[in-house]
């Protein structure tokens, strides 16, 4: 069962770990916490939902359509609802301003689709027992797909030009602006790039529990949150890890003590880590000047 | 000079009450008579409270177009208490404030039945509830009735039903509040009654909890030959879709009461068990409200429907048999004593609780069929 109990964790920590980078991304460039982020996830399942349902598109094209909705979606969030306030030192309005962006969508994510869970069936489930362990061919795509999109996204960030831009905004907006960097795009960029990888989270957690609602992106987004700042907000090795911390400590307490206390599990991690490490497993410590 | 202000002042506040007082004495002799329906109109439930409202509108419009009671006509008085507990308070206490209102329907949430019943006691209200089940609100107030289940009769019933098919080691799952534990904890002491073993309790968050791997996971490893899902309906549609992925596809499932409802059929559902307290073949008048529903509003009546239905009915027949004057006493004390044929059964009540019989169904070819 301990196996079993872990398979479950990690299926869950890489949902987790995709959307922290979102978090993550987005933090390291501008250094707001984009609350909208869960909420762009949430529409993304639900065009998908609508691409497979309505137009029976094959399971991959509309994964990969549905995610490039997120990813212009999170453009025209970081557009609308950052770029004209971020200008100044003005975090706090950003915050205000992103905290109404998730409930302005959240809301209109009611309006359109209405408040009941959906069912997802894009994939048939099989189930499959290896060594005494069952493993379901959903889990076993989540997996791959968490897999792959890690990999693509490590090469983008750290072996070409684009990546090494975006590190430049991560370190110094501003001065990555006086090397030629044009900064906008590269933020742009960096919206599209978290967006994208929630939306394909988005899709694969909505097939796998076959629910999606408008409130879905809320408790996923905020262990996600949870995910990055345990991991050290801003380092996406850190993100990345801090998901699968989270995940697999998460489906362990409530496997063998009590699923009642499933979400406080998750956030009892991130409170004892961050006694320990304030700027998470991985994170840089950051001197903010005032 | 200020004196006389005072006085004028006072005179004048005492001259308004008195006008408003006559007003309202006017009020009660009108035409109308009114009955109050509170329920969630708003929010995650807003699907189930309308469709609890459209039943109780369907009753009011039948009798009215008989003619109404004694010539007069039903106004529906309809408040959102989008189940909160709070916002039902406060519909309660402008219910009993409102002297044209005679009697109400209401709630959908036991939580929210809970936080009216004292102000319906205290303004002599009768109110009948169609979905509040829990077990507290049994005997509680001599003013309020409900033709909801009882949880603790769910529990129980669904403990005779393992017995009665040999099966001797269940696993519980329980939505974690009021609803899930009413269910869980008569469940648990029948089954100790009966000698089934309960092998693994499980709860999960009623709106929140998708995932059920964990639990799904203990459940499949416990030796459980069934599970009870002691919940609401998206939550147990969730676990019959999952459980396969766990090894817990060959048990017998039960949903409890609240998964009596045409979304259910939505999930992998087949051969699964449902309690429920509505059956649409049971008799003529079933079969009618049903075609009537269906006509008026487009879709097919569940259990909570037709549980609203008859609650409305009861209120109508009960304002029908006062001989004398319609005052909420007189209703209270018709309701009290009243034996009703209605969509689900026959009521009547002891101790707020009505004699509806359990019914057992199961999920065959995507529709509910009766159990013998």
């Amino acid at each position: 069962m301990f196996f079993q109990h872990l398979i479950n964790g990690i299926i869950v920590g890489g949902i987790y770990a995709m959307v922290a980078l979102g978090y993550s991304m987005v933090y390291g460039v501008l250094q707001i916490v984009n609350w909208a982020h869960a909420d762009v996830l949430m529409f993304a399942t639900f065009i998908g939902l609508i691409l497979a349902t309505k137009l029976n598109m094959p399971v991959l094209v509309m994964i990969i359509l549905a995610a490039a909705f997120a990813a212009i979606l999170g453009m025209s969030v970081e557009r609308v609802a950052y770029r004209p306030i971020k200008s100044g030192n003005r975090k706090m309005a950003v915050l205000v301003s992103a905290l109404g962006m998730s409930t302005f969508l959240q809301n209109l994510a009611q309006l359109i689709f209405g408040s009941t869970t959906r069912q997802f069936k894009a994939i048939e489930s099989k189930t499959y027992m290896v060594g005494g362990l069952s493993i379901s061919n959903l889990q076993i795509l989540i997996l791959v797909v968490t897999a792959i999109m890690l990999l693509i996204l490590y090469i983008l960030v750290y072996k070409t030009k684009v990546g090494v831009a975006m590190r430049a905004c991560s370190v110094s907006v501003n001065n990555a602006k006086l090397m030629g960097i044009n900064t906008n795009l590269i933020i742009s960029g960096t919206f599209a790039i978290g967006a994208f990888m929630a939306g394909v989270a988005g899709i694969l957690i909505g097939v796998y529990y076959s629910a999606v609602y408008p409130t879905m992106g809320y408790l996923l987004g905020m262990k996600a949150f949870a995910a990055a700042i345990l991991g050290g907000i801003g380092s996406i090795m850190g993100s990345v890890l801090g998901g699968f911390i989270i995940g697999i400590i998460e489906c362990l307490g409530a496997g063998y003590i009590s699923p009642a206390y499933r979400d406080a599990f998750a956030f009892l991690v991130m409170i004892v880590i961050l006694v320990i490490r304030p700027s998470g497993l991985m994170g840089a410590k950051r001197i903010d000047k005032v | 000079m200020k004196k006389r202000k005072g006085i004028m002042l006072t005179m004048a506040l005492m001259t308004t009450m008195a006008t408003l007082t006559t007003g309202c004495g006017g009020a009660a002799e009108s035409k109308s008579i009114s009955i109050g329906a509170s329920f969630p109109l708003t929010g995650t439930i807003a699907a189930d409270g309308k469709t609890c409202v459209d039943a109780v509108n369907l009753a009011v419009k039948q009798e009215n177009e008989k003619g109404g009671i004694g010539g007069k006509t039903i106004t529906l008085v309809q408040e959102d208490d989008e189940g909160s507990p709070t916002s039902a308070a406060s519909i309660a206490n402008k219910f009993v404030d409102k002297s044209d209102i005679l009697a109400v329907v209401s709630s959908y949430n036991s939580s929210c039945m809970l936080a009216q019943v004292d102000t319906y006691k205290g303004g002599h209200l009768p109110a009948i509830s169609p979905v509040a089940t829990t077990p507290a609100l049994t005997g509680c107030s001599d003013y309020f009735y409900r033709t909801a289940p009882n949880d603790s009769d769910c529990g129980s019933y669904a403990a005779e039903f393992f017995e009665s098919q040999g099966i001797s080691k269940v696993a519980l799952f329980y939505e974690n509040d009021d609803y899930g534990l009413g269910i869980a904890d008569a469940f648990t002491a029948k089954c100790e009654e009966l000698g089934v073993e309960i092998v693994t309790v499980q709860t999960y968050v009623y709106g929140e909890t998708v995932d059920y791997s964990t639990q799904l996971t203990a459940t499949g490893a416990s030796g459980a030959e069934a599970i009870f899902i002691a919940g609401c309906v998206t939550e147990q549609g969730l676990i019959c879709e999952q459980r396969d992925d766990y090894g817990c596809k060959d048990m017998v499932i039960l949903c409890g009461n609240g998964g009596y409802a045409p979304a259910l059929l939505d999930y992998d559902t087949e051969g699964v068990y449902v309690q429920g307290e509505f059956d649409k073949e049971l008799s003529e008048k079933a079969k009618t409200f049903v075609e009537e529903f269906k006509a008026e509003y487009g879709y097919e009546p569940g259990n909570w429907a037709a549980s609203s239905y008859d609650a409305a009915c009861i209120v109508i027949q009960a304002m029908k048999n006062c001989s004398g004057e319609l005052t909420r006493e007189s209703i209270n004390e018709q309701i009290s004593k009243i034996t009703y044929e209605g969509v689900c059964g026959t009521y009547s009540f002891v101790n707020c609780n009505s004699s509806k019989k359990e019914l057992m169904f199961r999920v065959e070819n995507g529709i509910f069929t009766l159990m013998k």
